[in-house]
């Protein structure tokens, strides 16, 4: 069995960014770069079929050169092969340029499995896995918990965690793409001589060039989603509607006390068949003028 | 004696002599599988360790019944003169014997061994008196203690006995130079005949001589092996401190740490044949006095026992080897015990027979850690904080000199340019409390001219809790990175307020080609106090008490140096019951300081109430885990919590600045 794994290189988020306020930029060297907690999930989640059945698992990742650290780090945890499409300007794309782009990398493996995290710290659309089943044409299973893999049946069968705490299993056939939850697992920690090994492992290094792609493939050109601004969100804070000011802070306290609470707004529940639902949404959007081109 | 008795017990002799160096052979040819390491360096201070320890029994001394023990020691060695006559006597009757010598110095001679005899008759009887009544450890009462005992004590009768008989007989030229035996005879063999007497004679003569080689062969299969491992174990004694853990050489196909008996060294492997079973160890050890799995003595004994199980298995048997690592009863050691060892070096400072117990658990954490990385999570985060952001807590590397913001220091200078460069360290630099600590130091400094330095954002974790919690590739790391920024900078001599950034920089640096002169801040506190650029006002009638660090005291023997400080501010400076290279750890060595500590009593706790029983008001102390942990269990003992407060002696001398 074959499993590929696609990890994404992230700023740590434990920790705060420093920035340089007189010249309003991020601190370069404040950030310290860590593999994306769920798409280590997805690696141990890797290793622990390997351990159970037997596998040999791959894993990819796209960025620039640092994130050759992040593929060693997945090498001493027991990864057998590491591949990586050397870019600087990937990690501008969204999740549509990503996943395709990570498709035509995989497409040029073998595979029965193609495991990544549900989503990564820093950007979480959660949309990678997704766009890599579409442009690999098969199916996708997303926030998984665990893993059962039927080799002679050639299927999957996956619990994943869905609202308000419930789980649902789903068995699907494989080939297929499965997103997993972070913090499924124990902390993973490599091993001594598996970490000498990494050190000095050979990484299978692509260009877009040898892929068949160009600039305009990757970054904010390969991209359908524009950002508008980049800022700090503040804290959510409840709606909450505000009495009249003219009464007195007691009152006021009194009245907010008393009232009824009301319902989260107006949302449209869409149900029914996903094709459905997503021909709707994609409806929703160009009516609100979300779509461009 | 006749001819056929002689060849009778020739023939005894040469069986029990050869079966006795076949057993010690096998013992031996078990220690010589492990991994080597040289400890026959610097022989002249080997014999003086081994003329104190083993001979002089200084660690045996300090203990209640120690002088028994010496007594009984110095007995034995003098008798083993006894006892190769006896024996010369029985191989060649009538030809070797000490009655030969001239008169008076066979009288000289028998004398002694008359008295010293009845020496170790009394310490024999005392000993086990004192084994029934007031057992030093749980287990003491054990058939192999008492069998040892009641052995020496037959050889001791038998001895009287004989001399007793051969008084009766008027055989014994020397008599009068024998007033025990001279007694036994007048007590016991005056109504005996002279025919009976020859009975007796030749029934006590092989009594003594088979108890004597019984005594023999049972020493290689019983813990009393140390009658003959201890003293060389204290001639092969580590020559430091112990303060300083082997360095591991990151190579390819390794393996590091111990997971297997046979990858101890030989000498840690010979400290398990040395162990007495004497408790002290296991008594003085924190963990275990808040009843913890942690058992020192267990510890080198599962090795002993592992070493012996495993050690004659046959290569086609290897199956049923028993783990070093693991629930697998007696020959092997619960990872829990090994996790739960604070590093404060008790248990070595203790031991009479110079046994080296933590570094042992240290390569058992190695093997854990490097070879099987299976451990607790929260080690784990310390790892990666340690490795990703410079210290354990995961608090951002660039935010480590936020301190000065609120130190309000001159400005300080280059590291280049400084007499000194302060090393700060993770828990002074990132701790709230702590803080005011370095804070302290760093106007002290400052008030008395000194003209000091920080590494600031480049100074990173010194690598202490990672190498005591068995992450040596990432202490090497650590420690590479630290030097390499230390020898940019142009730095020669470090003054730190913390004893582990202190013990590694000093003695652990040094195997990584960094030789930087560090000084501890109480050391250059007393200096400076001592040169009058430090001026205390008066001094204060607070009961303080000090609580010794371990890695101050027992590692580096910094003893001295806090208390003239504190004797400077304070009219009378309390201390506690066990104090100095006696001190409780307060719990955070070891990598503890990061842990969580479980169960129903905590080390910290305990500590404080020690320090809590001298009526002291002010806990002072000259390190940051200790100031940390104390201040914890102050607050778990609610009683205390109203009337102790714990401080760092600068924070002390500033305010009597």
């Amino acid at each position: 069995m074959k499993i590929i794994v696609c990890v994404k290189q992230v700023p740590d988020s434990s920790v705060p960014i420093d920035f340089d306020l007189m010249n309003n930029v991020i601190r370069e060297e404040s950030i310290v770069y860590v593999i994306n907690e769920a798409d280590e999930s997805a690696l141990q989640e890797a290793l622990r079929i390997k351990s159970a059945t037997g596998a040999e698992i791959t894993v990819i990742s796209a960025g620039p050169r640092r994130v050759e650290e992040t593929l060693r780090y997945c090498l001493s945890l027991g990864a057998d092969n590491a591949v990586y499409l050397k870019d600087e300007d990937i990690i501008r794309s969204d999740a549509y340029a990503t996943g395709r782009i990570l498709a035509s990398l995989i497409g040029r493996y073998e595979y029965q499995l193609i495991l990544c995290g549900t989503q990564s710290s820093d950007s979480s659309s959660a949309q990678v896995g997704p766009t890599i089943a579409e442009f690999l044409n098969i199916p996708q299973i997303t926030y998984a918990i665990d893993i059962k893999v039927d080799e002679t049946k050639e299927s999957a069968t996956v619990t994943r965690l869905i609202d308000r705490g419930d789980q649902m299993v789903i068995e699907c056939p494989l080939p297929a793409v499965i997103s997993v939850q972070r913090n499924i697992h124990d902390l993973p920690y490599p091993t001594l001589p598996m970490r000498i090994m990494a050190r000095e492992a050979f990484i299978q290094t692509y260009d877009l060039q040898s892929l068949g792609l160009s600039n305009h493939d990757v970054g904010v050109q390969g991209s359908q989603i524009m950002h508008e601004k980049l800022f700090t969100p503040r804290p959510k804070t409840k709606g909450a509607i505000i009495p009249d000011n003219s009464l007195s802070v007691t009152e006021r306290i009194n009245l907010l006390l008393s009232s009824e609470t009301s319902s989260r707004g107006d949302a449209d529940l869409l149900e029914g068949d996903p094709e459905i639902v997503a021909d709707k949404i994609v409806d929703y959007l160009a009516e609100e003028g979300y779509l461009m081109g | 004696m006749s001819t056929l008795s002689a060849i009778i017990f020739s023939i005894v002799f040469i069986i029990s002599i050869g079966f006795f160096a076949w057993s010690c052979f096998r013992r031996y040819r078990l220690v010589a599988r492990g991994k080597s390491e040289n400890r026959f360096d610097a022989v002249g201070k080997r014999l003086l360790n081994m003329l104190v320890y083993g001979f002089g029994q200084r660690k045996v001394l300090g203990r209640r019944y120690g002088i028994n023990h010496m007594i009984l020691f110095w007995c034995f060695i003098i008798l083993l003169i006894a006892n190769a006559g006896f024996i010369l006597s029985g191989l060649f009757p009538d030809i070797l014997a000490f009655s030969k010598l001239p008169s008076p110095v066979y009288k000289t001679l028998v004398y002694i061994f008359d008295i010293l005899s009845g020496l170790v008759l009394v310490a024999i009887i005392i000993a086990i008196v004192r084994r029934i009544f007031f057992p030093p450890y749980s287990g003491a009462r054990n058939m192999e203690g008492f069998a040892i005992l009641i052995m020496v004590f037959l050889l001791m009768s038998t001895y009287f006995g004989l001399h007793a008989i051969e008084i009766s007989q008027h055989i014994e030229k020397a008599e009068e130079a024998m007033p025990i035996s001279n007694s036994v005879a007048s007590l016991f063999m005056k109504d005996i005949s002279q025919e009976n007497l020859a009975t007796y004679a030749n029934l006590f003569w092989w009594l003594h001589a088979l108890i004597l080689l019984g005594f023999l062969n049972y020493l290689p299969y019983s813990k009393h092996m140390h009658i003959i491992s201890a003293i060389p174990n204290c001639f092969f004694k580590r020559l430091d401190n112990l303060n300083s853990l082997r360095p591991e050489h990151i190579n390819k196909d390794k393996n590091f740490g111990v997971g297997q008996v046979y990858e101890f060294t030989w000498k840690d492997l010979f400290d398990s044949y040395s162990c007495t079973e004497c408790g002290r160890c296991t008594s003085v050890c924190p963990p275990h006095l808040v009843g913890k799995t942690l058992d020192p003595q267990r510890i080198v004994l599962s090795i002993k026992t592992n070493l012996l199980k495993n050690g004659y298995l046959h290569r086609n048997d290897m199956r049923n080897e028993i783990p070093l690592i693991g629930n697998n009863g007696k020959a092997s050691i619960s990872p829990e015990s090994i996790w739960e060892c604070t590093t404060c070096g008790a248990c070595v400072e203790v031991c009479p027979v110079c046994i080296e117990q933590y570094p042992k658990i240290i390569d058992m954490r190695r093997h854990l850690v490097l070879m099987k990385g299976s451990f607790g999570t929260e080690i784990k985060t310390a790892f990666r904080n340690m490795s990703n952001h410079g210290n354990p807590w995961g608090k951002p590397w660039w935010s480590r000199s936020e301190w000065l913001n609120k130190a309000k220091l001159n400005r300080l200078g280059s590291c280049s340019q400084a007499e000194i460069v302060l090393w700060v360290g993770c828990v002074d630099s990132f701790d709230d409390r702590n803080n005011q600590v370095v804070i302290s130091l760093a106007r002290i400094l400052q008030a008395a001219g000194l003209n000091f330095a920080i590494l600031g954002n480049e100074e990173w974790c010194c690598g202490d809790p990672a190498r005591r919690l068995g992450e040596e590739y990432l202490f090497q790391l650590l420690a590479a990175r630290n030097i390499e920024t230390l020898k940019k900078h142009g730095v020669r001599e470090i003054v730190t307020a913390c004893p582990h950034c202190y013990n590694t920089i000093k003695n652990e640096y040094p195997q990584f080609g960094g030789d930087f002169q560090v000084t501890h801040h109480t050391e250059l506190l007393a200096r400076l106090m001592a040169e009058g650029k430090i001026r205390v006002s008066n001094r204060l009638e607070e009961d303080v008490v000090y609580q010794d660090p371990c890695y101050l005291g027992r590692y580096n023997g910094i003893y001295e140096s806090p208390r003239n400080l504190l004797r400077a501010m304070y009219t009378r400076p309390l201390e506690m019951e066990s104090s100095r290279n006696n001190s409780l750890c307060c719990g955070g060595g070891g990598g503890h300081m990061w842990l969580a500590e479980h169960g129903k009593d905590k080390i910290n706790r305990l500590r404080v109430r020690d320090a809590g029983a001298t009526n002291a008001t002010m806990i002072a102390t000259a390190c940051p885990y200790c100031l940390t942990m104390l201040e914890d269990g102050i607050s778990d003992e609610g009683e205390l919590a109203a009337r102790i407060r714990v401080m760092d002696i600068a924070e002390l001398i500033e305010r009597t600045l």
